[in-house]
């Protein structure tokens, strides 16, 4: 009974540490124009400590992704926080209908940037470009 | 040209001038308009592979292997981003500075980051011209004095051999040193995150979540109790947070936000104090023996002081370098200047003319392509209607003077006010609608009761190939301009042309093609409509000149192949390589127009059964099909 118990409590506690730790994910970018679906993500992967990992998934669904530094993970969430501050803080609440340019959203946040707002959809356009430019 | 002499230029420039004036009322040229211009150095140069067998290698690639563009790379990206450093310095000057790297470290300097009396130059040009987010950090102590500064201070004080000292007063003194150091950098990490609340919240918000180990709610027992309660009480803090940065850069705003910091939120530990105190169960210690063990304890605790503190500097630079870029490029003098130089009337006209070129071939083809009459006439006439889009400068009345005295564009009004891709892209404060290489096709639409045109836009890096490659635009804009009838955009234009495309994509399909994926049937189509375009353009020249014409009209494609950063392509494009050899070079009215005698080794010949007036037909269309594949003469 007692080796029972014993084998019982060795395989669970072998579950415990044989599943694998779920990613945090600290950011995710989803913009679309023209039938054109991009997705941009970082996610923080729990490996013998703390590894960040930036993914791009094009419109065939194909994904790209490399590790980045932790400095890197948050100077992009940085800008990201930025734009979603700008949104959701400083923009006088507006009840039209909003055509979605960009989907932002953080660990702890998130907003949608309508094409009608010129200012956000240009600052959007930069950061966009710029997260594209990493995976060229 | 950097080859041509001045003599050559003038009378090439009169020769362009007088095709411009002999355009008659309707826009229409009489002739071959790209024609007049020069051919590139390096369609000049021999290639690698003859142009019949395989484009690619002919074009783009010398015969010694090298890139073909390889050694004008640079020169070419200089030149794509010159107009946005040139309006950036034109509205740094109207500021009051020299230019706009004197602008902004004055601007630093103001927001207490001097800048060292040489910084290092490259990590300079990354503050300055990030080209992605993974290029610019670590690089305060190659800028900054203040983070020189602090690497100076630190190695310092770990130089001190306080083990050889034996008075308590010495000791004290390093003691007192230690503490001044901390003190100085927690209240200069105070000044500067006060300078970006969102980055300091997610920054606190990082080591709040630091606090948990994987897959646990539960914080670590060696977590800062009073850290642990500062982060439970994130969400009350939201509202004061918010509050702040509402009022950034309004007066006062320093004072408050440094105040809510102090107040709120517990520093990193690596710029604040450390606790002193000695651990109660220790035997009872000398008071020589204590302050050593105070020492200690600082001189491990100002490991990492230099790391975060660079990293708080580099984060207030940037902020303070974003800062000055958005004000600069929504100026009225870099709007001015950036569409005076993109959009001047010579190039209009000239882009014109060559649209105009391009879409009367297209039209030809269409022709011969669609056999429907009600939808070949609506697609006839929806290509007279198809503008190039041309920025226009805004009006007076929509800029505003910002808190400096800066006359800007209204952020109230720009959404109204301006058009097209004036709405947005000054917005941006890196300006990159002005030097990213792309163009793209816009089918009409509505929305609510704002209708926009159906237009195709040539972005300014590609509007500038203009002036010194016209064979290279001409190719674009018949790429572009033929997304109108691509299997897709034809169906929401009302005259779905699928059928007619099938046959031509099945070919491409094919393993001797180019292996045509999934999602790539617009973009591949839209090729082949440009080189039909291409072979009409390019026939009207004398026929040893063909061949430099069609691999000077590659270049865009060969850059792009030199340097990815340069590529406008996208995974909808197949592989660079196949869209020149595969497509372009593998296209029948190409190859009779350059004379191929035979089908290349490498690429199936792949084309629909349309004529081209006046060219020496190699392989006479058949009438097995509307749309098959046909082959190359035997």
């Amino acid at each position: 009974m007692i080796k029972l118990i014993s084998v019982a409590v060795l395989l669970l506690s072998f579950r415990t540490f044989a599943e694998p730790s779920t990613p945090d994910l600290l950011l995710d970018i989803s913009f679309e124009k023209n039938h054109m679906h991009h997705r941009y993500s970082i996610k923080e992967v729990f490996d013998k400590g703390s590894t960040y990992v930036l993914s791009f998934t094009d419109e065939r669904q194909k994904t790209q992704s490399m590790k980045i530094s932790e400095d890197q993970a948050r100077s992009i969430k940085n800008r990201a926080t930025r734009i979603i501050w700008e949104n959701l803080y400083r923009k006088p609440a507006s009840s039209t209908n909003c055509l979605v340019y960009v989907t932002l959203k953080t660990d702890s946040e998130q907003t949608k940037i309508c094409k009608d707002n010129a200012v956000l959809v240009g600052e959007s356009y930069g950061f966009l470009n710029a997260l594209r430019g990493a995976f060229r | 040209m950097g080859t041509m002499s001045t003599y050559t230029k003038s009378v090439l420039k009169i020769v362009f001038l007088i095709q411009l004036f002999s355009m008659n009322s309707s826009g229409q040229e009489r002739d071959c308009l790209v024609c007049t211009f020069p051919l590139t150095p390096e369609s000049l140069k021999p290639g690698q592979a003859d142009a019949c067998e395989d484009l690619y290698a002919a074009a783009c690639v010398s015969a010694n292997g090298k890139y073909k563009y390889q050694d004008i790379i640079k020169k070419e990206q200089a030149k794509i981003k010159k107009p946005v450093v040139d309006a950036r310095n034109k509205a740094a000057q109207q500021m009051g500075y020299k230019d706009f790297n004197d602008a902004l470290k004055s601007k630093l300097k103001a927001a207490g980051l001097t800048i060292k009396s040489s910084p290092d130059k490259e990590a300079w040009e990354r503050l300055v011209n990030p080209d992605n987010f993974l290029s610019i950090n670590g690089d305060a102590d190659k800028i900054y004095e203040t983070a020189q500064q602090c690497g100076k201070e630190k190695s310092e004080l770990n130089a001190i051999p306080s083990y050889l000292l034996t008075e308590p007063a010495e000791l004290k003194n390093i003691v007192h040193r230690y503490q001044t150091f901390q003190t100085k950098y927690k209240e200069l990490s105070i000044k500067y995150n006060a300078q970006d609340i969102p980055n300091f919240v997610d920054q606190f918000g990082w080591r709040c979540k630091n606090l948990k180990t994987a897959g646990s709610s539960l914080p670590k027992s060696k977590d800062d109790p009073r850290l642990v309660q500062e982060c439970a009480n994130i969400p009350q803090l939201k509202r004061q947070e918010t509050e702040l940065f509402r009022e950034e850069g309004s007066e006062g705003y320093q004072r408050k936000a440094e105040q809510f910091i102090r107040s709120h939120i517990v520093m990193d530990t690596s710029l604040g104090s450390v606790s002193l105190q000695t651990p109660v169960k220790s035997p009872p210690k000398s008071e020589v023996e204590s302050l050593r063990d105070k020492i200690k304890l600082l001189d491990e605790s100002i490991t990492d002081t230099c790391n975060s503190y660079d990293s708080i500097v580099t984060n207030a630079g940037k902020k303070v370098t974003s800062d000055l870029k958005k004000e600069i490029a929504r100026s009225r003098v870099t709007v001015e200047s950036l569409i005076d130089s993109a959009y001047s009337p010579e190039r209009q006209k000239l882009a014109a003319g060559i649209a105009q070129s391009a879409k009367n071939d297209i039209q030809d083809l269409v022709g011969s392509l669609v056999k429907d009459p009600k939808k070949r006439g609506d697609i006839l006439e929806g290509y007279g209607d198809l503008k190039i889009s041309w920025m226009q400068k805004p009006e007076a009345s929509s800029y505003t003077k910002d808190s400096n005295g800066v006359e800007v564009l209204n952020e109230e009004t720009a959404g109204k006010n301006l058009n097209g891709s004036a709405r947005t892209a000054f917005f941006d404060p890196e300006l990159s609608f002005f030097t990213s290489i792309n163009a793209f096709y816009n089918p009409a639409g509505s929305t609510g009761k704002e209708k926009t045109d159906e237009q195709v836009t040539m972005q300014p890096a590609i509007l500038s190939i203009l002036d010194e490659n016209p064979y290279a635009f001409l190719g674009a804009i018949a790429h572009e301009s033929g997304h109108k009838i691509d299997p897709y955009i034809s169906y929401i234009n009302g005259y779905d042309l699928s059928g007619e495309c099938e046959g031509l994509l099945n070919c491409y399909r094919d393993s001797k093609s180019i292996k045509l994926g999934i999602g790539q049937s617009g973009e591949t189509m839209a090729d082949y409509y440009s080189s039909e375009v291409l072979a009409r353009e390019i026939q009207k020249l004398p026929q040893e000149q063909r061949k430099q014409a069609l691999m000077s009209s590659m270049e865009i494609f060969c850059l792009s192949d030199v340097d990815i950063n340069m590529s406008p392509f996208n995974e909808v494009h197949p592989e660079t390589s196949l869209r020149i050899g595969g497509i372009y070079g593998a296209n029948p009215s190409i190859r009779n127009v350059l004379g191929c005698k035979n089908d290349s080794s490498k690429f199936k010949t792949c084309g629909l059964n349309v004529s081209i007036l006046d060219a020496p037909m190699v392989n006479p269309p058949t009438k097995d099909s509307g749309a098959t594949a046909a082959k190359g003469a035997k």
